[in-house]
């Protein structure tokens, strides 16, 4: 009875120790393959700087990442999900570029009770209306930039006309729609609005129709991402409009990732967006620094959107002094972490979504590299922004 | 009446690429009834290599010319070491090349990596030239300008030329050119390697306009599908009928009804299946 006693204290005390010397499992999702396949790599890269930073240790637990290949595809997230969750037994996911990725696997992590930190996708609802205790976004909700965007685009660049065109799915659609109503609201004026499928091989045919409106519209607002981007771009100013349209778009289609492809293409296009490369804070120089030395690259919105995300999990783990099986008082410490990211200032809305500057940009040619440069900064927009007349 | 030109030659410009990737995708169906589903990868392959030389010599024509060798020589390799194994074996043939669509997408995501990519312009060709008020890339004339070059060319070679016959008489009777003595092995590992090397032009000369990225090589190659279906498989004046026709249909489809743009690719195939199975100019089944 005795010895019975004893190896079942044994047992116990065993589990306690193996529960603190367990490692913190994070579950990593972004797409490797397709349209967004530089974008996953430069958001796991930027995610993995910030777990690197403390040495893959956060209140002495060892870290553990581990990643999967969503392809931007939504049953595809959501099985690499399930895995992560199930076989993986994550503590707490992060990651995501498609809004469709996101909408998809919501309903899943929700009823696991799986805290996902999304950086990237801004599926709008996800804050909103199916707000959820276990779901944190660090990179926006759609429309949260845009209406500010809309707002610069008529109250500072002084535009009334403007054509809009973007990609067919959640993210197009939803960010659309927060540009028009800021700008609607200012009295601008909405000439045309195009869709476009993604992956979209030749812009032709929409280009030669944007053609027929030279001096009917003011400017020309855009939503594309990766390959889409880079087409895009180099066939807008292959057809000459860039000089009678000028462009003033959703900044990720001018995103570091794609400059290099897009070249003398982009120079002069403008646009909007929570992060460029160049945005001019002590932090963001050493980000900056740190990640082109590690990966040979420029960082662009999604690596620092990965990093911001990787740091604000490390720093609730801090918190809680690595309970993060106390799930109630992680999530509380995740909601309340702020600290001072790349982009400026980081801290939730009571909706667990970001409120942070927006910057203005203009893409230049400088000494031999195309480079972002921040022209102007729209501070503290959250979700719910509106501008006043 | 700008807007009608300009939608024009845009159509007629992506037809033209259309046509080269179609053009050796039906001739290897033709001759050897090979569904080759790494047809794509030619493509992917040459507009790579392209990219490589741009970069390190800034010459297009170099870079056209080694990278449709390169497609040339490893479509080949593909018939002559693997392909020929499995002669007639259809089921084979296609699982086959499938593994070559992956091991060549694989290969290319290793060297290459993952990011999208936009080959740059041939210098001469950069500028744009005025129609109207209108303004139109003088590239994408030159892109209208090669495929009408190699359309012809193919057909000259195919009406006028010995191995031209060899391949039309392959086509309608292979048992029959096998007996006259023909070594066939040759025909085949030839034929498959124009084809390769039609799709490899293809990749260079689209690789400005499309750009070049992982899935490329299927995106092309269904693209291709569907211009081979409405044209007749195995039938070259079916693929350059079928590329006109997908190409301005796509474009003008595309212009008019913008919601609708997948369905204006797609339905006139389904049209033309509806009507026609074997495609326009196919050959009905005896």
């Amino acid at each position: 009875m005795i010895m019975f006693a004893l190896l079942f204290l044994l047992t116990l005390g065993g589990q306690g120790i193996a529960e603190a010397a367990n490692p913190i499992k994070i579950g990593f999702l972004a797409p490797y393959v397709g349209v967004f396949s530089k974008y996953g790599t430069d958001l796991k890269n930027g995610f993995k700087q910030a777990l690197e930073e403390v040495n893959f240790k956060a209140a002495g637990r060892e870290i553990l990442f581990v990643t999967e290949d969503t392809e931007g595809k939504p049953e595809v997230g959501l099985t690499k999900t399930r895995k992560l969750v199930e076989k993986d037994q994550v503590h707490v996911l992060a990651g995501i570029i498609s809004s469709g990725v996101a909408y998809a696997v919501k309903d899943y992590v929700v009823e696991k009770k799986t805290p996902l930190v999304i950086c990237c996708a801004g599926a709008t609802k996800l804050t909103q209306e199916d707000r959820n205790p276990f779901i944190f976004r660090v990179s926006f909700a759609n429309g949260q930039q845009d209406r500010a965007g809309g707002w610069y685009a008529y109250a500072k660049k002084g535009y009334r006309k403007f054509i809009m065109i973007g990609s067919d799915y959640a993210a197009g659609h939803e960010k659309a729609a927060g540009f028009i109503k800021a700008f609607k609201f200012m009295g601008g004026e909405i000439v045309q609005e195009t869709y476009t499928p993604l992956g979209t091989t030749d812009y032709a045919p929409y280009l030669a129709k944007i053609a027929n409106l030279v001096g009917k519209a003011d400017s020309l607002w855009t939503f594309y991402a990766g390959s889409d981007a880079i087409r895009f771009a180099n066939q807008y100013d292959e057809y000459g409009l860039k000089k009678k349209i000028p462009i003033f778009c959703e900044g990720g289609m001018l995103d570091a990732a794609n400059l290099p492809s897009q070249k003398d293409s982009a120079v002069g296009m403008e646009g909007y967006l929570q992060y460029f490369e160049t945005v001019n804070t002590p932090e963001n120089k050493r980000f900056f620094k740190e990640y082109r030395e590690k990966y040979k690259d420029i960082p662009g919105s999604l690596s620092e959107g990965g990093y911001v995300g990787g740091k604000a999990i490390v720093k609730a783990i801090e918190a809680v002094k690595g309970k993060i099986e106390n799930q109630e008082a992680f999530l509380k410490a995740l909601k309340g972490v702020k600290f001072e990211a790349p982009r400026g200032p980081f801290r939730f809305d009571d909706h667990q979504n970001v409120i942070e500057p927006v910057y203005i940009n203009r893409v230049e040619k400088k000494g031999g590299e195309y480079v972002n440069v921040v022209i102007d900064k729209i501070p503290d927009v959250g979700q719910y922004w509106m501008p006043k007349k | 009446m700008a807007f009608w030109i300009i939608q024009t030659l845009n159509g007629l410009s992506f037809s033209m690429l259309l046509f080269l990737i179609a053009a050796g995708f039906t001739l290897i169906f033709g001759l050897m009834k090979i569904i080759n589903i790494a047809h794509g990868s030619f493509y992917l392959l040459s507009a790579y290599i392209g990219l490589t030389i741009l970069r390190t010599t800034d010459s297009f024509l170099l870079a056209v010319v080694t990278s449709s060798v390169a497609a040339f020589v490893v479509g080949v390799a593909m018939q002559s070491l693997f392909l020929r194994r499995f002669y007639m074996k259809e089921l084979q043939q296609v699982l086959l090349t499938f593994g070559f669509v992956l091991i060549i997408a694989d290969l290319c995501l290793w060297v290459w990596g993952g990011n999208p990519m936009a080959l740059p312009k041939p210098s001469l060709f950069r500028g744009s030239i005025w129609i109207g008020n209108v303004v139109f890339p003088s590239y994408r004339l030159l892109v209208i300008l090669v495929g009408v070059i190699i359309a012809v060319g193919l057909w000259i070679f195919q009406e006028k030329t010995k191995f031209g016959a060899i391949v039309r008489a392959g086509v309608d009777d292979e048992e029959m050119l096998r007996g006259s003595g023909i070594n066939i092995q040759r025909v085949f590992a030839g034929v498959f390697g124009l084809g390769a090397l039609l799709a490899g032009i293809g990749g260079i000369i689209g690789g400005p306009i499309v750009g070049v990225f992982p899935g490329a090589d299927l995106s092309m190659l269904l693209l291709a599908l569907v211009v081979v279906i409405i044209g007749g498989i195995g039938s070259l004046k079916g693929a350059f009928v079928g590329s006109l026709f997908v190409g301005l249909v796509d474009n003008f489809g595309k212009a008019l009804f913008p919601e609708l743009s997948m369905f204006t690719l797609f339905a006139p195939m389904a049209i033309v299946l509806a009507i026609r199975p074997t495609g326009i100019f196919g050959k009905m089944e005896e």
